[in-house]
């Protein structure tokens, strides 16, 4: 990272010195989708992505002053959360085995190439989830917004967890091409 | 199973968190090898994690509004939102859950406030134990913004009393549909049927019914039974007729070797829970419903998947049923829709006809231009009667955009319901114009567009008296677990054509109907009854009174060998090689090359119900031969490597005794132990000791392989 401390401090922010300006807060909390979503597939689980963001958000908060303001916030913010993941995996806290780490660089790599549209993603998502069948819907709601495991849902249903996964991995699989036809036509739809 | 398939069935196993790691390993591999896996896994797990971020789903049914407001807020005012609502317990938990605990976090207090307690973490360069701030003189507990342990603290954060979601009435429904362990422990299941609870419907009695009606016909035919098929002949029987394939040695010498007195009811019970089962029934009713050449290029993965889900699950027959009937929506986003996505063209006259056969076993095709000859009841204004609930049904082209990707369905399909109204009309031979509102089962519906004529037929389904849509299932299936139906063809019921069990048919569509259409019900029904243990071996002089294979009554006191369906045949030979060569069976690979090899023997019509024709004839060595796609042609050899390494010492007859195993789940006769000795014997003259085992080992495989007995389920 080419920021540096003393850049910052010569700008004309009057709350320099106590804290970061609005613009910051407002870039901070404005990317942190972005960041979950770069930190989730090189963990093993939600718990350790949301762990990794904690440490990532707390880097980005105490190097505020070596962001400099113009360049790529988001890009900033995933390198921090990079190393943070890499730290994080020389932990100890991850429960599951991990993936190697050529294929977290090769995963991260490629990320780092996406285009941001998360928001038209999201967008095009809800758009999506609507047009479900309710009994999907509410599967959906048992899962995410319960935010419970699809293990605790099985339980809750009274089936086989297995059963579960798969109905759930269809569901994400109809709404994975859904969201790509939505984004591919622009999200026009009759 | 493309890789497309493979990879993301792996990737909804780490959304899950249920991988194991031998399948992290095939991930990596994946991720390693193919820059194309690598982004769909990122897309699908950013997926996953915008709907753990809360993207889209909201509380209730009112999804479209509730998701919208939610999706179109921006991120600040989401958290302004959620921080106003922190302090009243009446906000929606699931909406703070959904968010995960740093969310809380943030929205705790002001933005400055989060800011000063991150800052105030790192001054102090540790991570404190929760503190609690006050903000807006609201006082909040920061423990989640700083916990190390996001998952377990978020409980904590929210009152016990406000745990989300979760529709508690569901869970009775759904465990009322668990299988039953045995059918004499369990006295009497509560069974949900279309809104009341049954009682009163037992296992046992349904079975000893079966039995009972079974044996009258016995006696009045004064016919002995065969005896009760042997071990190897059943547990080979059950396999393939619950699952589709033959069980494996180990299976196989699993159940044999067992000495529980109530095996059979186990075996059972645990093979009707698997998920091959399910798999199998999913199959069957895949080709069923648009046949196995697919002309009309609709979306059989999608179909297949819906079907699956509902067996998998165990939903009742009539449920299935009429969603299928009544689907709507895309073809690749609705599975159901595929089913009269495939049956609508030509004026929706196939669709009718298909109807009308799989779901209440009735034939009406001809009808379709005449009244049935001699089936009084049928005529020409009843198919078109039936007809016009199609009418509405408009099936259109989503033209396919630019960027699909290969591997994805080409073809995408909308099935709607237009708002077209009045009567259909028809020319009868005498060449008069005649018209028919939609009517079924004495019940005609207004002409006009108001109502959706397809949600019309699934209620007179539901209310027929007469349980049309139970018989048609009933027959089919007793017709798959004992290879007769009680009529013949299965799918032509109706006073003109003669039922052989009528009280028993009536007993079990009864039955059916009671327990809520419950599919895994029927089947251990049927499985643990009398006629389903008995031998296929039987006297010469009963064979001459029970013989429906030349057009007698069926009396269902033997097995009655028949031939394997060609997805049995190859999943069968799949299990055998690798039972010989001791591989493990993975049963995720192969079921696309299944499907090529399938194609090879159908042929499809253009006929009025889109038919199509199975040329296999159970003719197994052009089967195999055909095969090569697949591993047979390394895998035989490989496996006869194996057998002839766990030889060694030990004596020449072995070889046929585990080959026989393998593929016909029983011993090897003399004469064949014979054969292979002296295979052998010759062999040795010219080749070394080795070499000469494995070739006679080959060559004795490809001989059962290719036997009759093979292909028949018996």
């Amino acid at each position: 990272m080419a920021m540096v401390a003393d850049k910052s401090e010569g700008s004309p922010e009057p709350d320099s010195q106590s804290g970061p300006g609005e613009d910051f807060v407002r870039l901070f909390t404005q990317t942190q989708r972005s960041i979950y979503l770069f930190i989730l597939p090189l963990v093993r689980t939600a718990a350790d992505a949301e762990e990794v963001l904690q440490e990532t958000n707390v880097v980005i908060l105490s190097k505020w002053k070596q962001f400099e303001p113009g360049t790529n916030f988001t890009a900033w913010c995933k390198a921090i959360a990079r190393l943070e993941v890499f730290r994080f995996r020389r932990s100890r806290h991850h429960r599951l085995q991990l993936m190697g780490e050529d294929v977290v660089n090769l995963l991260a790599r490629k990320i780092e190439e996406q285009p941001v549209d998360q928001e038209r993603r999201r967008d095009a998502l809800t758009d999506c989830i609507s047009k479900l069948r309710s009994s999907d819907q509410e599967l959906l709601q048992r899962r995410y917004l319960a935010g419970v495991t699809g293990e605790e849902v099985a339980h809750q249903m009274g089936r086989p967890a297995n059963s579960v996964y798969q109905s759930l991995g269809r569901v994400r699989r109809v709404l994975l091409e859904c969201v790509r036809r939505r984004l591919s036509i622009g999200g026009v739809q009759q | 199973m493309t890789i497309r398939d493979e990879l993301l069935n792996l990737a909804n196993l780490y959304c899950e968190e249920a991988l194991s790691d031998e399948q992290l390993d095939r991930l990596q591999f994946l991720l390693r090898t193919d820059a194309d896996c690598q982004s769909l896994f990122i897309e699908m797990i950013q997926l996953h994690g915008q709907l753990l971020w809360g993207g889209g789903i909201s509380p209730g049914h009112q999804l479209d509004h509730l998701g919208e407001s939610v999706a179109e807020t921006d991120e600040l005012e989401l958290i302004e939102a959620v921080r106003k609502a922190i302090p009243h317990p009446q906000l929606s938990p699931g909406m703070l859950r959904a968010r995960g605990s740093r969310r809380i976090a943030i929205a705790a207090g002001s933005m400055v406030s989060v800011l000063a307690i991150l800052l105030l973490v790192i001054r102090q360069n540790q991570l404190p134990d929760p503190i609690s701030i006050a903000s807006n003189g609201t006082e909040t507990s920061t423990q989640t913004s700083v916990s190390k342990t996001p998952a377990t603290s978020e409980n904590s954060v929210l009152p016990e009393d406000v745990v989300p979601v979760p529709p508690l009435k569901l869970d009775g429904i759904a465990q009322t549909q668990t299988p039953r362990p045995d059918a004499n422990a369990v006295a009497s299941v509560p069974v949900q049927t279309s809104g009341q609870f049954v009682a009163d419907l037992n296992d046992a009695d349904v079975v000893e019914e079966i039995d009972r009606l079974i044996r009258t016909a016995w006696e009045d035919n004064k016919i002995q039974p065969a005896a009760e098929a042997g071990d190897h002949e059943w547990v080979r029987r059950a396999y393939l007729t619950l699952t589709g394939r033959i069980p494996t040695i180990e299976q196989a010498s699993e159940y044999v070797a067992a000495n529980s007195p109530r095996k059979r009811d186990q075996l059972v019970d645990s093979l009707l829970a698997h998920s091959l089962t399910a798999e199998n029934l999913a199959v069957n009713w895949t080709n069923l419903l648009i046949g196995r050449s697919n002309p009309r290029d609709v979306d059989e993965q999608s179909l297949y998947s819906f079907l699956l889900e509902q067996f998998t699950e165990n939903r009742p027959w009539m449920e299935t049923v009429g969603q299928l009937i009544a689907a709507e929506g895309r073809s690749d986003e609705n599975g159901a829709t595929n089913f009269l996505l495939a049956h609508l063209n030509d004026q929706a006259t196939p669709a009718t006809a298909v109807t009308a056969r799989l779901f209440l076993g009735q034939q009406v095709h001809c009808t379709q231009c005449h009244d049935h000859p001699f089936a009084k009841e049928r005529s020409q204004q009843e198919f078109w009667s039936l007809n016009a609930f199609f009418k509405q049904a408009e099936r259109k082209r989503i033209p396919v955009t630019a960027n699909v990707e290969p591997g994805m369905n080409q073809q995408v399909w909308t099935l709607t319901d237009s708002g077209e109204s009045g009567m259909t009309f028809y020319d009868t031979l005498r060449g008069q114009k005649k018209a028919v509102p939609p009517q079924f089962a004495g019940e005609a519906l207004s002409a006009d567009g108001t109502t959706s004529r397809r949600t019309e037929l699934v209620r007179l389904l539901n209310a027929d008296n007469n349980h049309q849509v139970a018989r048609a299932m009933v027959n089919r299936t007793w017709a798959q677990f004992f290879g007769h139906g009680f009529t013949a063809p299965v799918d032509d019921l109706g006073p003109h054509n003669p039922v052989s069990h009528p009280e028993l048919f009536d007993h079990l569509t009864k039955a059916f109907v009671q327990s809520g259409y419950d599919m895994r019900r029927l089947m251990r029904w049927m499985t643990l009854s009398q006629a389903f243990q008995l031998s296929s071996v039987q006297s010469e002089v009963a064979l001459a009174v029970d013989d429906p294979q030349e057009g007698g009554t069926p009396l269902f006191s033997r097995a009655y060998p028949r031939q394997m369906g060609p997805e049995q045949v190859y999943d069968s030979i799949r299990i055998a090689i690798r039972s010989v060569s001791q591989q493990p069976i993975d049963s995720s690979v192969g079921t696309t090359h299944r499907k090529e090899w399938v194609e090879q023997f159908v042929r499809s019509y253009g006929t009025d119900e889109n038919d199509e024709l199975l040329t296999f004839d159970g003719n197994i060595s052009q089967a195999l031969l055909m095969m090569n796609g697949e591993d047979i042609e390394n895998a035989i050899p490989l496996a006869a490597v194996e057998v002839t390494k766990s030889l060694q010492d030990r004596t020449v007859s072995e070889a046929p005794e585990r080959l026989a195993m393998a593929t016909l789940n029983r011993s090897a006769t003399d004469n064949e132990e014979k054969a292979f000795r002296n295979r052998y014997r010759a062999l040795s003259r010219s080749l070394p000791a080795e070499q000469a085992m494995k070739t006679a080992t080959e060559d004795m495989l490809w001989a059962y392989l290719n036997s009759s007995e093979f292909v028949s389920l018996h």
